[in-house]
């Protein structure tokens, strides 16, 4: 049930045609998991809050720093050296007082990845790097729940919606991905802020069941030449996690 | 000569290119998929796409991507994560 000030509140978003109250009422009584508050958390934690996503559980065992303000819009001066889950929760729940927000100041591993993604809905990535991501997609795909990648890179930024047992999965399409790392990589925050506003739809089409997901295609961007991919992806059959 | 390309992005496709080189076999993937995976400005290989020549990254070949592509050999093009967030 949703209250008079809630119906206010949403009024924009429950006006649009296949959403309606049912669709805000669906929203109210998901629970969404956002793996990192960083660049892209930031941003799909801001729009998933403001949009009325019932529960939303925030995981990142980071602190705010002063390089990070280019583009997390989450916090402020006055929010580094805070752990940046319970900045960010103060900040989203001043956003939405209609939103449960619960934060996770801890790694995501091995070791605590299943309790971490118990009972979420849609796992949004809001990671940086890619060690967790294959973490993050094995657990998804182990326990049913559909996994949000996002990522960046300068100018450039790819999303897919993996459903498990239906579209491919991480592991299917970055098989042979390099396993080099870079300590920092280059980043202007409109590039995570464009990729996590399409993560937060994808999520809001999947719990509202609206519209067509993200799902087995890939968009990658480049905002360099303006050019965007959108590949269709196959599953890899002897693929390590979801392959038969 | 056809040539085939395999990917993690765009299946196998075959390109019909007389001499092929590996800049000529991705010029016509960029066609194809309408997306530059050489830089329109410098030539250069798009950052995000890795391209190995029977299992050689270009880069390490004597002719780089000017490195002429024989009848039999394995060309792939890969799309590599975007890790930052």
């Amino acid at each position: 049930m949703l209250s008079r000030k809630e119906l206010d509140r949403y009024y924009r978003q429950i006006i649009f045609p296949d959403f309606d109250e049912r669709g805000q009422k669906k929203l109210k009584n998901s629970h969404v998991l956002i793996a990192g508050v960083g660049g892209l958390g930031s941003l799909s934690s801001t729009y998933l809050t403001r949009a009325g996503i019932g529960h939303i559980t925030i995981v990142d065992n980071d602190h705010v720093e002063l390089a990070d303000l280019n583009r997390q819009i989450l916090y402020q001066d006055e929010n580094i050296g805070e752990r940046k889950v319970d900045s960010a929760r103060k900040r989203l729940l001043g956003m939405n007082p209609h939103v449960e927000i619960t934060p996770i100041f801890e790694k995501i591993q091995k070791e605590n990845v299943l309790s971490i993604v118990k009972g979420a809905q849609v796992v949004v990535d809001g990671l940086d790097n890619f060690e967790t991501r294959f973490l993050l997609n094995s657990i998804c795909v182990k326990e049913n729940i559909p996994f949000i990648y996002g990522g960046i890179d300068g100018l450039n930024g790819a999303i897919t919606t993996i459903i498990p047992n239906k579209t491919p999965c991480l592991a299917c399409i970055f098989r042979n991905t390099p396993t080099e790392k870079k300590d920092f990589l280059p980043v202007f925050g409109f590039v995570p802020g464009f990729i996590a506003s399409l993560q937060s739809m994808e999520a809001i089409k999947l719990l509202a069941n609206i519209g067509t997901p993200l799902a087995g295609k890939l968009l990658l961007f480049d905002g360099k030449t303006g050019e965007f991919l959108l590949s269709h992806l196959n599953k890899d059959s002897d693929c390590s996690i979801c392959g038969k | 000569m056809v040539v085939k390309v395999k990917t993690n992005f765009f299946g196998q496709p075959e390109f019909k290119i007389e001499n092929p080189t590996i800049k000529k076999i991705l010029l016509e993937l960029s066609k194809k998929t309408k997306f530059s995976i050489l830089d329109p400005t410098n030539g250069e290989v798009h950052s995000d796409f890795k391209i190995y020549l029977n299992s050689v990254e270009y880069d390490g070949l004597l002719r780089g991507i000017d490195t002429e592509v024989k009848s039999g050999d394995e060309v792939e093009v890969t799309l590599v994560i975007l890790a930052g967030g």
